[in-house]
């Protein structure tokens, strides 16, 4: 039976179908950039959900849908390579996007992912409602 | 608890005064951190995400040429060097809250943009974090746009800017990859201060040693000069700020005074650069140091030491530019943290020395014909050490400790350069008995 998604109501207001149809239940262990306090909003929440977003002046449909997604990544090396090049480009979005990495084991109940992106590994992960993804702290990046 | 965005100088204005609309994403995570609009005429905008609190995100809205904008696109400019140079030179600073209602607009200059909200100077743009890159293309026909080339890499020509005020003139040109440390016409005041005493010391150190050697005072032991004649040779040496440029530091200096003819018919300024240029290239590798260290002395070693080891330790790269307009004559010379640790080097093994000659009277101490070294006290109880030369090694069992002998000593002084020690070499040319 597919889970039912945590931001349905959300996903509904959009024009294009969200989540996308080909997204699939996965099992993985993935990484996720957070803050070091394991408790903090940001942590847990997609960026639609963390006020203010910067996709106030999207008007592209999928790009709004990735809002209520989580952004993961297939591995910790590449989640720090590119949290560190975002850091190098805008120095202050450590303070939205957190300077550290996070190890999450996900099942097949936890919710669905999108194909991960060759270089950095990145996907987009829509939890199912009343998922709560347990995050381990794993490192916090030096920031030159 | 939101925190207090930075308060940024600026001209508050009621609203922003623009109709902008989107084109596309430089950089894109999670929405937009780089986004590209279009004005009314068509003109490029960049929207560079900087600072958020939970109640607002803070953009700088500024407008580039279509060049500027390709220039970055192709990867031939940084995102420092467009963000530091806007149309007019001047920015919007836009606080937009939750709904992406304008909430706070300013007029702000350039000069006042903190560095965290800057990239680091060497961040360059990367396609795959874009969006609609190649509608952005097309719809100001960047690939139709000639690239220029990147500037930063080039030093500005020296030779045409002392044209421009036909004068000698030297630029010494900072850059960092560090946005904190050196920026587009920013440098911190502490790396500044050194660079500029770092060779003004050198300068100066090289105007009073080539006035000690053109006037063939080398082999005395102290230089006698006149009432105030040391502090005259040093400001031949010495240079006057005159302007600065952005991009990324450079400081231009002229020469305070120069004498014509003094050194060798040229201006002092030049003969003072051609030696700093002429170490600068021989100090590349050992042995051609080795080779000019007679022409050297300390206190250019240790400027020049002190030089080194700030670009070392600041990870700075530094271009010095000297050119005369009168004569076409240009020097130039880059070091950055690798060139200065290897010059380092290379400066740490060079000896350089001078010898002394005395002719203590007195006795042996000791005498020793294995290794043909001897102890002396003179009849002023002055203890010599060292070895017979070869010429008196072979009568060594000719002396004895009983006796008074007339002798000619060298004393060979030999320093590593940048170090504090001094050894002496002692070599017994002569001994008479009296």
């Amino acid at each position: 039976l597919p889970g039912i998604f945590k931001y349905k109501e959300l996903n509904k207001k959009l024009e294009c179908k969200c989540p996308p149809a080909d997204i699939k239940p996965v099992k993985i262990t993935a990484y996720r950039w957070i803050f070091e306090d394991l408790k903090h909003f940001n942590n847990h929440h997609p960026p639609l959900k963390i006020e203010p977003n910067r996709l106030a002046d999207s008007d592209d449909c999928e790009h709004n849908c990735d809002g209520y997604a989580l952004s993961l990544f297939t591995s910790a090396d590449k989640a720090e390579k590119k949290l560190k090049r975002f850091l190098d480009k805008k120095p202050l979005l450590a303070e939205v996007l957190g300077n550290c990495i996070a190890e999450v084991n996900i099942s097949e109940t936890d919710g669905e992912g999108d194909t991960p992106e060759k270089k950095y590994g990145h996907f987009n992960f829509h939890e199912y409602e009343n998922v709560n993804l347990n995050f381990t702290f794993i490192k916090k990046l030096k920031i030159e | 608890l939101s925190k207090i965005l930075r308060n940024i100088p600026g001209l508050e204005i009621p609203n922003f005064p623009l109709e902008l609309s989107k084109v596309g994403d430089l950089l894109y995570f999670e929405g937009s951190l780089m986004g590209v609009y279009s004005d009314a005429n068509n003109s490029p905008y960049i929207l560079d995400w900087v600072e958020a609190n939970d109640h607002v995100n803070r953009w700088l809205a500024y407008k580039v040429e279509p060049e500027v904008l390709a220039n970055y696109i192709f990867r031939n400019y940084t995102h420092s060097q467009i963000i530091n140079n806007p149309t007019n030179n001047i920015l919007f600073l836009i606080d937009k809250d939750i709904k992406g209602d304008i909430v706070l607009c300013k007029i702000i200059s350039t000069k006042d943009i903190p560095y965290e909200y800057l990239p680091k100077n060497d961040v360059k743009f990367e396609e795959e974090d874009s969006k609609k890159l190649e509608y952005i293309k097309k719809k100001f026909n960047l690939d139709d746009i000639k690239l220029q080339i990147n500037d930063d890499d080039i030093v500005f020509d020296i030779l045409k800017e002392a044209k421009k005020s036909d004068s000698e003139l030297i630029n010494l040109h900072i850059k960092s990859k560090d946005s904190s440390k050196v920026g587009f016409g920013k440098i911190r005041s502490s790396i500044l201060g050194a660079v500029l005493s770092n060779y003004n010391n050198l300068s100066e150190a090289t105007a009073v040693n080539i006035f000690d050697i053109k006037g063939k005072l080398t082999n005395e032991n102290k230089v006698r000069r006149h009432k105030g004649e040391l502090n005259e040779i040093k400001t031949l040496g010495e240079t006057e700020f005159v302007y600065v440029k952005a991009a990324s530091f450079s400081v231009f200096l002229k020469p305070l005074k120069h004498r014509q003819g003094l050194f060798d018919n040229q201006t002092s300024s030049q003969s003072i650069n051609q030696s700093i240029f002429d170490l600068f290239e021989a100090s590349a590798n050992a042995e051609s140091l080795n080779k000019i260290k007679d022409s050297l002395d300390d206190s250019i070693l240790l400027s020049y030491n002190n030089m080194l080891k700030e670009i070392k330790e600041q990870d700075i790269t530094l271009s010095i530019q000297y050119a005369n307009p009168s004569n076409d004559i240009k020097f130039e010379e880059t070091f950055d943290a690798k060139k200065a640790i290897k010059i380092l080097k290379n400066l740490d093994v060079l000896e350089i020395g001078k010898t002394e000659t005395v002719r203590p009277k007195g006795t042996f101490k000791a005498l020793d014909s294995l290794s043909s070294n001897f102890k002396f006290e003179s009849l002023e109880g002055d203890i010599f050490e060292g070895k017979f030369s070869d010429q008196l090694k072979s009568g060594i069992f000719l002396f004895n400790l009983k006796d008074l002998y007339q002798t000619t000593i060298e004393i060979e002084e030999i320093k590593s350069s940048g170090k504090k020690n001094i050894k002496e070499k002692m070599t017994m040319v002569s001994c008479i008995v009296e």
